[in-house]
């Protein structure tokens, strides 16, 4: 168990890809860590330089205050899952859970009680003898957890291992990877570009894009204060619709005006915006497709939206309606059944207190 | 089947049984005069089938007993081969495992020195020999083999290694492996295949070797074989066959039992070659 420090850690890869920018990060003791952001965002290459297989350009990392940046991997003591596993194709299952412990010079009674202990935790003791081929995908995700955490590392990385699991498996692994972790108390840094399993498995997700870290807090956090337009529209499924409107004041009340609706704010919002941001601006409305209703038969004119449906996709619970609104591609969530064709003509309701605000040239959030 | 197929299946037949007669007849006359005490340089049906040609071969011819020269190209194509080995494996590693300026200029300069003729080489080499004392030694000539041949195996080796995916070192070192350590306990024994290879298709190359061999070496008891071999044409043309015959088996079998064991590997060892 370790704590992690990335301290203005910056990537470059000749000639000059910056892949990791100036990043900071504090994972604590024992905390489930997801860096979380779509591929190419250098997560992975993060990852890779806590584990020592990448040296940073710049910045230094810690484990537990320890300065490991010139360290080579072996002498971290961290483990890693790898996407592909990287099970040792020429040893058993046994030999490949049992090889860090033998490079570690362990009596032979002593690797065979940790080896059996661990694939018991995993339920993978019949598979010990086979050959790695001989596994499954679901297997093989087993005995590369089994060897991450054989020898009890400091710090257990994971570079998206379930990725190449089909689905049911992948909820399933989801589950148990998440109880393992709580069980053996374990700092692990988990990457993946499934939203999903970051929200569900962290304790704390940093969203990463274009290799910065844009974003560090609870799943909780990320999802109802984003603060920026990539991670509003990165977490959730589907994900934030972003509507432009115009910021002003109309009858002497706060509206958001597009080209054939205005949605009015409550007063305390619209001061909020008209400080930070002045009036008559443009402004990119952020609304999650569950907070849009359907509205039949509208009681009031007030943040009623003309709109168009697009194209229905009913998902057993839920149903998906895209609408255009004007020439945007809006998501819905319901749970009513609604029966819709293409191109009928609907009004939608958008809650004023569930909206974001964003700033357009910046993309960061307003409110 | 119409009578047009069944002409046509004859002419097909007719073709292949010439071809198999082309190059067996060669073959089947090469192991009757071996086995003929009596054998002179035409084709025929011996009285009597012995292994005297085969025995006499500890005979010397020229002051050397012509095993020697088996045992000489065993030694040579064995230094080689192993030499050569080695360096592609180590050279195949650096250039797919790191990157560097210069990298693919290097590649392609192995593939031009691949296609320079050996004879080309053999000059320069000779008076540079010459000058380093290094003529008629078995050293010098092994050098000098290894040097022809690696750009060949190396680009092998290079396609071997790039199949194995560097995760499988990357997931040693995290597990505790030195780099080289990482190298030797997971890379080596997944390249085997490639490694038996390229070995291999050496030794061959080295032994079927002639023209080096026939400039550097001049003492009759350094010849590889393939050198050896102009021994059996004595003076005033007379052809010892029976023995020249003999000695030729011997020349080829371990050739034949080399591609015998790698020809799998080797089909594999040149289609990565190939689709690379």
């Amino acid at each position: 168990m370790a704590s992690v420090r990335l301290d203005h850690v910056t990537k470059i890869f000749p000639p000059k890809t910056i892949a990791v920018n100036d990043v900071s990060l504090e994972i604590k003791n024992g905390e489930f860590f997801i860096l979380l952001g779509p591929s190419g965002c250098g997560k992975t290459t993060t990852l890779r330089m806590i584990a020592g297989l990448e040296k940073p350009t710049k910045g230094r990392v810690y484990i537990d205050d320890e300065d490991v940046t010139d360290l080579p991997p072996r002498k971290r003591d961290v483990a890693m899952v790898f996407q592909t596993y990287a099970l040792y194709p020429h040893m058993k299952v046994y030999d490949n859970i049992a090889f860090p412990l033998k490079l570690r010079n362990m009596p032979k009674d002593e690797i065979d009680r940790k080896v059996k202990e661990v694939a018991k935790l995993l339920r993978i003791e019949e598979l010990l003898d086979r050959y790695p081929k001989q596994l499954s995908g679901g297997q093989q995700q087993r005995v590369a957890l089994a060897r991450a955490l054989v020898r009890h590392p400091r710090v257990w990385l994971m570079d998206e291992p379930l990725s190449n699991l089909d689905a049911l498996l992948r909820v399933r692994m989801r589950a148990e990877i998440k109880r393992l972790q709580k069980e053996l108390k374990i700092t692990t840094i988990y990457v993946t570009h499934d939203q999903v399993e970051a929200m569900s498995m962290a304790d704390r997700i940093a969203v990463m894009n274009k290799g910065r870290v844009l974003q560090v807090g609870s799943p909780r956090e990320v999802y109802h204060k984003p603060k920026t337009l990539f991670v509003a529209g990165f977490i959730g499924t589907p994900p934030m619709n972003f509507i432009k409107t115009v910021f002003t004041i109309d009858k002497n009340e706060y509206v958001l005006s597009g080209q054939n609706f205005k949605i009015k704010l409550p007063r305390q919002l619209g001061e909020l915006i008209e400080t930070k941001k002045g009036l008559d601006k443009e402004v990119i409305l952020g609304i999650r497709p569950e907070h849009i209703e359907v509205v039949e038969q509208p009681i009031e004119k007030n943040n009623i939206v003309e709109a168009e449906v697009y194209v229905v996709e009913p998902l057993g619970t839920e149903t998906i309606i895209n609408i255009k609104i004007n020439d945007t591609i809006v998501k819905v969530k319901t749970v009513k059944e609604i029966l819709l064709e293409p191109g009928a003509k609907i009004k939608v309701k958008i809650d004023p207190n569930k909206i974001y605000i964003f700033d357009p040239t910046t993309e960061e959030a307003i409110i | 089947m119409g009578k047009a197929g069944f002409i046509a299946l004859i002419i097909l037949w007719l073709f292949l049984a010439s071809v198999a007669v082309f190059f067996g007849i060669p073959l089947v006359w090469l192991i009757l005069s071996a086995l003929d005490p009596n054998a002179s340089p035409e084709f025929k049906i011996p009285s009597t089938i012995s292994m005297e040609n085969f025995i006499r071969l500890g005979e010397p011819v020229s002051g050397v007993p012509p095993y020697m020269w088996i045992v000489n190209s065993t030694i040579i194509s064995t230094l080689v081969a192993t030499i050569v080995t080695i360096a592609s494996i180590l050279a195949a590693y650096v250039l797919t495992r790191y990157s560097f300026k210069g990298q693919s200029a290097m590649l392609t300069a192995f593939i031009v020195f691949r296609l320079i003729p050996p004879l080309i080489l053999a000059l320069p080499i000779m008076i540079l020999y010459r000058m380093w004392g290094m003529m008629n030694t078995i050293h010098g000539l092994v050098l000098a083999m290894s040097a022809l041949i690696l750009p060949f195996t190396m680009m092998i080796a290079e396609s071997f290694l790039k199949s194995i995916p560097a995760t499988y070192e990357e997931a040693a070192m995290v597990d505790g492996c030195t780099r080289l350590g990482a190298f030797l306990k997971i890379t080596l024994p997944l390249a085997a295949p490639g490694i038996a290879t390229i070995w291999l298709l050496a030794f061959v190359t080295s032994w079927s070797q002639f023209v080096l061999p026939l400039m550097i070496i001049r003492t009759p008891s350094l010849m590889p074989a393939s050198v050896g071999l102009q021994f059996f044409f004595g003076e005033y043309g007379r052809v010892e066959y029976g023995k020249l015959s003999a000695f030729s088996i011997l020349y080829s079998l371990p050739v034949l039992i080399v591609f015998l064991i790698v020809q799998k590997y080797l089909k594999r060892g040149i289609a990565g070659l190939v689709t690379r």
